[in-house]
């Protein structure tokens, strides 16, 4: 059957010859399929491996509890001394946000195990069971300590994996630890392990390489806390740590505006601040390196764009005999252009879907190697996708269409 | 020589030709090899250099450096305390000092001018004795800059003179000292250890030192301002005559790769005591010697191989197309008396010295995206260097692989058949 034969649909005449033209010169297409596959399995993988850390960051850090607010006493010595919060403060604090106020006080200090053969830096934060109430902390086993529980307390993920490494069983033979209180050691019966909301930093731990100079008074975040009984450390009025939930309806902004306005009419110094505010602060202080990795993405698939469209550039170049031919046999420049693009849109689908599914192998073991499940997401195979395939067909099509527009028997007399 | 005559000046003549004939397809094929090149050389040369640097100008970029102060009320950070840090027995601690300051005395405890970036250019550093305990009835000794010196006994003094004078007695007036201090040395500030770098190394003048503050305020940091340490107007007494009993900052000094065990094991030790610091420690040079920094050394070798394996593609493409345009040129060499395996040996020669050529374009290009990625961090830890044996090894790799990719084309080239190329015009 010819190619103008009215019982094939015109469209399909360069499907046909495409497919012709593809295994006709298969050597030549695959190493050009090869190339593609490569360029798009790296560029998947690459915008699953940034978009998924960045989730994770997101994610994490909204894990800390966004509807809380901090109240402490500003870290700078000069200022420290005039924070001035009490008990009966952290009462007024739930008054003024309809809400419930969880004391403390904390204290940088070392945590051993029972036979002292592990001994690791934490923050003690002595409270109250209204912590557990207010912080509503996830806990991965255990409870959290009840009123009168005095030797009892509850550790961090990140300071129970490291005190008890072999996985120690919580009840009903809790384990004990000795907590370095003024020197002194104090055995404690660990009674609930909180979860890490950082799952990050279980391979970057060590790139957060300022934490030693962090003050004593914010480590309370980093979720390497020992929870005690008030009564163990500084268990009087003052108190230098107070967390508050807001009541339904109350916006945890308002609420720490309310509380700061409270603060300041009494001359305090301290610092008040909802957590939704810090994640706000560092997510946009962040944004510049989010600028950074997506220019650096952008400019990854900008120069694996640009391989991949000279190298078709070339290969079609090197075709030119051939269209000269089909032109001479009756192909009008409409067709020749629809077929390469049809090849070429065939050899990029074929490569995408190939890289596709080595990329999802790269990022297995990529998430594996930073300890962060990367994920091949919605967006990064349309937007990996759609774009690699409009560069080669683009790429295709613009040299396609000088070559249907060259005089054939120009191109044949050359090329003998 | 032979196989030089042979192969590789033909293969140096065809590359060169083949820029001429076709520079879109020679550029497609340098920029592909440039970014291999690129890939595995910069982050070898930004590694490499940070560590050097950290090493080598510890003093100057403050690598080596735990600045500790206690920021409780707790004040059991004493100038005991300090000296048994001092005392800890860790292979990669070189000293601890501790310093306190009033109006415009600076209090050490240091038995060597070094440990607080000073060198001694007439007199003489404090001895043990004066700086343990203050003898009952006698002046403090102490230690001016030059600039001092010069203030007390005029511009035009020259250090034999200063010596001279030092013998005979000069008494400087202080705040609280009613019966002044003796002056025993003049000091100047070690020049390699002038730089304009926080307490943890970030660059005071640079662009993004504002986001840098920022986010330190973000996360809590507490930054502590060391300058008065480099003040040349204060006058140096040791600690024993000091009017306070603790310091108000401890500056510990260690091995850069070692550096932030040592600050763990202080920290640890602190916290024995009831102590509880906050340590500054340049954070580029904990990560730099970190364990976890080698995942992303890992990465960076995958990705290494990923652009070699894409740029001996592109090779393999662009030769082959190479080799179709030039079946008229293989057939004519053929029927001159070339043999198969000459023409072979040149097309892998050709391909070799054109990967060789790209490599050698990213060899730049390289170093001036280290050189940009050093200048874009606000750390001064970060810098570049050189790296001979991984630009050696990623030229090799890229040529070596670059000729693998010839091997395809070079067949094509075996079997072009001179008979039926000529025969057919």
């Amino acid at each position: 059957m010819s190619d103008d034969s009215p019982t094939v649909p015109r469209l399909l005449v360069p499907l046909r010859v495409g497919i012709r033209s593809v295994w006709r010169h298969r050597s030549r297409f695959l190493l050009i399929t090869l190339t593609l596959i490569a360029a798009f399995a790296s560029s998947f993988t690459l915008s699953a491996t940034l978009s998924s850390v960045q989730r994770r960051i997101r994610g994490d850090l909204r894990g800390v509890g966004l509807d809380l607010i901090n109240i402490h006493p500003d870290p700078d010595p000069t200022r420290f001394f005039a924070h001035g919060l009490t008990v009966s403060d952290c009462e007024r604090f739930a008054g003024l946000v309809s809400g419930e106020c969880a004391p403390a006080n904390v204290m940088p200090t070392l945590a051993r195990t029972e036979d002292a053969t592990d001994e690791i830096p934490v923050l003690a934060l002595a409270t109250t069971p209204a912590w557990d109430r207010v912080a509503r902390h996830e806990l991965i086993a255990g409870r959290f300590f009840g009123a009168g529980e005095t030797d009892a307390c509850v550790v961090d993920e990140w300071v129970y994996k490291r005190l008890f490494p072999e996985g120690a069983t919580l009840d009903p033979n809790a384990p004990t630890l000795d907590l370095l209180v003024a020197g002194e050691p104090h055995r404690l019966r660990v009674v609930g392990v909180v979860r890490d909301p950082f799952r990050i930093r279980q391979r970057f731990e060590e790139w957060d390489a300022m934490g030693s100079a962090r003050s004593h008074l914010v480590r309370f975040m980093e979720f390497k806390s020992v929870y005690v009984p008030r009564s163990l450390i500084g268990g009087g009025d003052t108190i230098l740590l107070a967390v508050v939930r807001a009541g339904d309806g109350v916006d945890p902004i308002d609420g720490a505006a309310r509380i700061r306005e409270y603060l300041e009419e009494r001359g305090s110094t301290a610092w008040v601040w909802a957590r939704q505010e810090w994640v706000d602060s560092i997510l946009d202080a962040t944004a510049f390196v989010d600028v950074i990795s997506g220019f650096l993405t952008f400019m990854i698939l900008a120069v694996t764009a640009l391989m991949v469209a000279t190298v078709i550039l070339i290969v079609i170049r090197g075709r030119f005999r051939e269209i000269a031919v089909r032109r001479v046999e009756g192909a009008d420049r409409r067709q020749i252009l629809l077929q390469v693009v049809v090849e070429n849109a065939a050899v990029a689908a074929v490569s995408a879907v190939v890289g596709l599914a080595l990329a999802a192998g790269a990022t297995r073991w990529l998430g594996d190697l930073l300890g962060v499940p990367v994920a091949l997401g919605r967006s990064d195979v349309l937007l990996v996708g759609v774009f690699g395939m409009l560069v080669v067909i683009a790429a295709g099509a613009l040299p396609a269409r000088r070559a249907a527009g060259v005089d054939p028997v120009e191109v044949i007399r050359r090329e003998l | 020589m032979s196989l030089f005559r042979l192969a590789v000046l033909p293969g140096l003549r065809a590359a060169l030709w083949s820029f001429r004939r076709a520079p879109l397809r020679s550029l497609v094929l340098l920029q592909g090899v440039m970014w291999a090149t690129v890939f595995g050389v910069t982050p070898p040369a930004i590694l490499r250099g940070s560590r050097e640097g950290a090493l080598e100008r510890a003093a100057e970029l403050g690598t080596d450096r735990v600045l500790i102060r206690e920021t409780t009320a707790a004040a059991r950070l004493t100038w005991e305390v300090a000296r048994e840090l001092g005392a800890v027995d860790h292979e990669a601690l070189w000293s601890v000092s501790a310093y306190a300051r009033r109006e415009r005395a600076l209090f050490v405890d240091s038995e060597t001018s070094e440990d607080s970036g000073r060198v001694v250019v007439a007199g003489r550093w404090f001895t043990a004795d004066e700086l343990l305990a203050a003898r009952a009835g006698a002046s403090p000794v102490c230690l001016v800059s030059e600039k001092t010196a010069r203030e007390l006994r005029g511009a035009t003094t020259d250090l034999v003179e200063f010596a001279e004078a030092i013998a005979g007695g000069i008494v400087v007036e202080l705040p609280g000292v009613p019966e002044g201090a003796r002056v025993i040395g003049v000091f100047r500030f070690d020049s390699r250890a002038t730089s304009a770098v926080d307490s943890f190394g970030y660059r005071e003048d640079h662009p993004l030192r504002e986001m840098v503050e920022e986010l330190k305020t973000y996360f809590g940091v507490l930054d502590e301002d060391i300058d008065w340490l480099r003040d040349d107007t204060l006058v140096v007494l040791p600690a024993a005559v000091a009017p306070v009993d603790r310091p108000d900052v401890v500056l510990a000094r260690a091995r850069p790769d070692r550096v932030k065990d040592v600050a763990d094991e202080l920290r640890t030790r602190l916290l024995r005591r009831g102590v509880a610091p906050t340590m500054a420690v340049n954070p580029v040079v904990q990560i730099l010697f970190s364990e976890q920094l080698r995942t992303i050394e890992e990465l960076h070798v995958v990705i290494f191989v990923v652009c070699l394996i894409v740029g001996v593609l592109v090779v393999t493409n662009s030769m082959i197309l190479s080799i179709l345009d030039r079946r008229r040129e293989i057939a004519i060499r053929r029927v001159e008396g070339a043999h198969v395996t000459t023409i072979v040996a040149q097309v892998l020669a050709e391909t070799g010295v054109q990967c060789l050529a790209g490599a050698l374009v990213g060899i730049p290009v390289a170093l001036g995206l280290a050189e940009l990625r050093a200048s874009l961090d606000p750390s001064g830890a970060l810098m570049w260097t050189f790296p001979a044996t991984e630009t050696l090894q990623t030229v090799v790799a890229i040529t070596v692989a670059g000729i693998l990719g010839g091997l395809i084309p070079a067949v094509h080239a075996a079997r072009v058949d001179p008979a039926r190329v000529l025969g057919s015009e």
